[in-house]
């Protein structure tokens, strides 16, 4: 028998029990969507696997892809990496002259941090905010206007059709466009040193070049690999799983950006730890 | 030979298809009707393997494709021509790639003057000659169904699926959709599944007709039987009045 406290009746126990139950609900089911979703990127990037290797190559949408992702993010890409660079030679020049009484490393500080963080982070962010909303915002419109399920009937496979050339693009682009912003940003902080700090040029490049190694620059690529992948799987995932027209797409589109973002961040910690763990960078 | 047996299929606890049974035979013309909201167009898209059933089976030229591996069923699927709703014209391509879409990715030409003769060709049987280069969006939305329609039927496919080809184009063009619709069928032995809500297009084109009620079929029968049904759904239905065992907010 159960043994009821002072002022507790039984009909308050029971709605306890069943807000309890609610609670176990919600978060049931929200973990359970949590694990559908991951299933889902999973099969999504074996398929990716499977069609990329598949023949025939669709070499056009493939260029296409690429010029859309690479060619045309040059520009934004370019400001954000120039403007960092600056920044940071200005901040790092400040706080040693503040500190040591002279602007010293300021070259060394930019350099790795451009080339192991802020490169490879920035610019995935910057494509998956210009490409990522772009493929989830096409791919979506294309889902509830039935053209996916028109690719089927009429032979393709939106996988093949859709998503690899996209992907590629993701996975080959990021990186590219990661070196050419680690060049601009580190130009940006020379401008700076040597034009505002007066760092002689021969400091500002010596400051890099001597202690920046191979690996520090492979790790800003492996993460930028992975970056690339992370803005392909998500923006393409959720195209393919837009629903409700046009406020659908939208939604999906801000979701999209939003877990590209969120996911580069949380990544790169656990990447980058895990790479100085290997002794990469 | 298209076989449908025991399809249920259920989209977040609402249940569209309850047990739905349906044979369509080779070289006829099934037209299927019934309220917006019903099922027709689930059906059809589990026909051509685009959605899969809970429960049942889909049998086409006797493969039940409910069960098959994308591979395959995409084999399976080159038998068929589909025209969407909204035409679904891919934005990105012109008129002409829209049409040729087909013959290219399933190989089905390599020529790319014969492409483009097919392309003229399918143009002109859907009345809507030397618009090739013409990007979707600059189509109106009766030009754009018929180019969706001319796109079903370029790569001479054995079944053609056609959800709502005459809304939203003017009686006229309706008219000559449905003479293309009868002219597949007698002059290429095309098995047509037409899904329609306009009763005078479904009477011209239709060798049966198939009511659909509650995620099944109600009746199914001649274009006469169905005229003189005796089923007070099929009936009201088919004459078009508010008054009836079907009401407003049954959506059926």
């Amino acid at each position: 028998m159960h043994k009821h406290l002072p002022g507790e009746s039984l009909e308050q126990k029971i709605e306890e029990r069943l807000e309890e139950d609610k609670v176990i609900k919600f978060l049931g089911k929200y973990i359970v969507g949590i694990a559908d979703h991951i299933g889902k990127l999973v099969l999504l990037f074996f398929q990716i696997i499977f069609w990329t290797f598949r023949r025939p190559y669709d070499f056009k949408n493939i260029n296409k892809q690429m010029n859309e992702v690479g060619v045309n993010s040059l520009v934004v890409t370019s400001l954000t990496s120039i403007s960092v660079g600056m920044v940071l030679a200005l901040q790092m020049g400040a706080a040693s002259k503040n500190i040591l009484g002279e602007p010293l490393y300021v070259g060394t500080a930019v350099g790795f941090s451009m080339v192991k963080e802020l490169g490879p982070v920035l610019t995935s962010i910057v494509i998956a905010g210009r490409v990522g909303a772009a493929i989830t915002a096409e791919l979506g419109t294309m889902r509830v206007t039935e053209q996916i399920d028109a690719l089927y009937t009429l032979g393709a496979n939106p996988v093949k059709y859709l998503v690899v050339p996209r992907f590629l693009s993701c996975v080959v682009m990021v990186p590219i466009l990661t070196i050419y912003s680690n060049i601009l940003g580190i130009v940006g902080g020379f401008f700076v040193s040597v034009y505002k700090m007066a760092i002689p040029s021969t400091r500002y490049y010596h400051d890099i070049v001597d202690f920046l190694r191979g690996k520090d620059i492979i790790h800003g690529l492996i993460k930028c690999v992975v970056f690339g992948i992370i803005i392909a799987l998500i923006s393409c995932y959720k195209g393919f799983t837009t629903e409700g027209g046009a406020e659908g797409v939208g939604k999906a589109t801000t979701q999209s950006v939003v877990i590209s973002m969120v996911l580069i961040l949380v990544t790169d910690t656990f990447l980058t730890n895990i790479l100085q763990f290997i002794g990469i960078g | 030979m298209i076989k449908l047996t025991g399809i249920y299929k259920k989209f977040n606890q609402q249940e569209v298809l309850r047990g739905l049974d349906l044979t369509i035979n080779d070289g006829e013309t099934i037209v299927i009707i019934g309220r917006s909201g019903c099922g027709k167009s689930v059906t059809l898209k589990h026909i051509v393997g685009l959605l899969k059933p809970d429960q049942g089976s889909v049998e086409v030229d006797d493969v039940n494709i409910a069960t098959l591996p994308p591979l395959e069923l995409q084999s399976i699927q080159k038998k068929f021509g589909f025209l969407f709703q909204g035409a679904a014209l891919f934005d990105s391509l012109n008129v002409s790639d829209n049409i040729s879409f087909g013959l290219r990715t399933q190989h089905l030409m390599s020529d790319e003057k014969k492409i483009q003769e097919r392309v003229a060709e399918c143009l002109r049987l859907v009345g809507l000659e030397g618009i090739e280069h013409t990007m979707p969006s600059e189509l109106s939305g009766g030009m754009r169904k018929r180019v969706g329609l001319a796109r079903a039927i370029a790569a001479k496919p054995q079944y053609v699926l056609y959800d709502e080809p005459t809304t939203g184009v003017d009686p006229i063009m309706s008219d000559a959709i449905n003479d293309l619709i009868i002219n597949m069928k007698e002059k290429l032995g095309v098995t047509s599944i037409v899904v329609t809500h306009d009763m005078v297009s479904a009477y011209t084109v239709a060798d049966r007709i198939a009511m659909m009620y509650h995620g099944t079929i109600q009746q199914i029968g001649t274009t006469r039987e169905i005229k003189n049904t005796l089923d007070p759904v099929v009936k009201q239905f088919i004459t078009g009045t508010a008054k009836g065992p079907i009401t407003l907010e049954d959506r059926g």
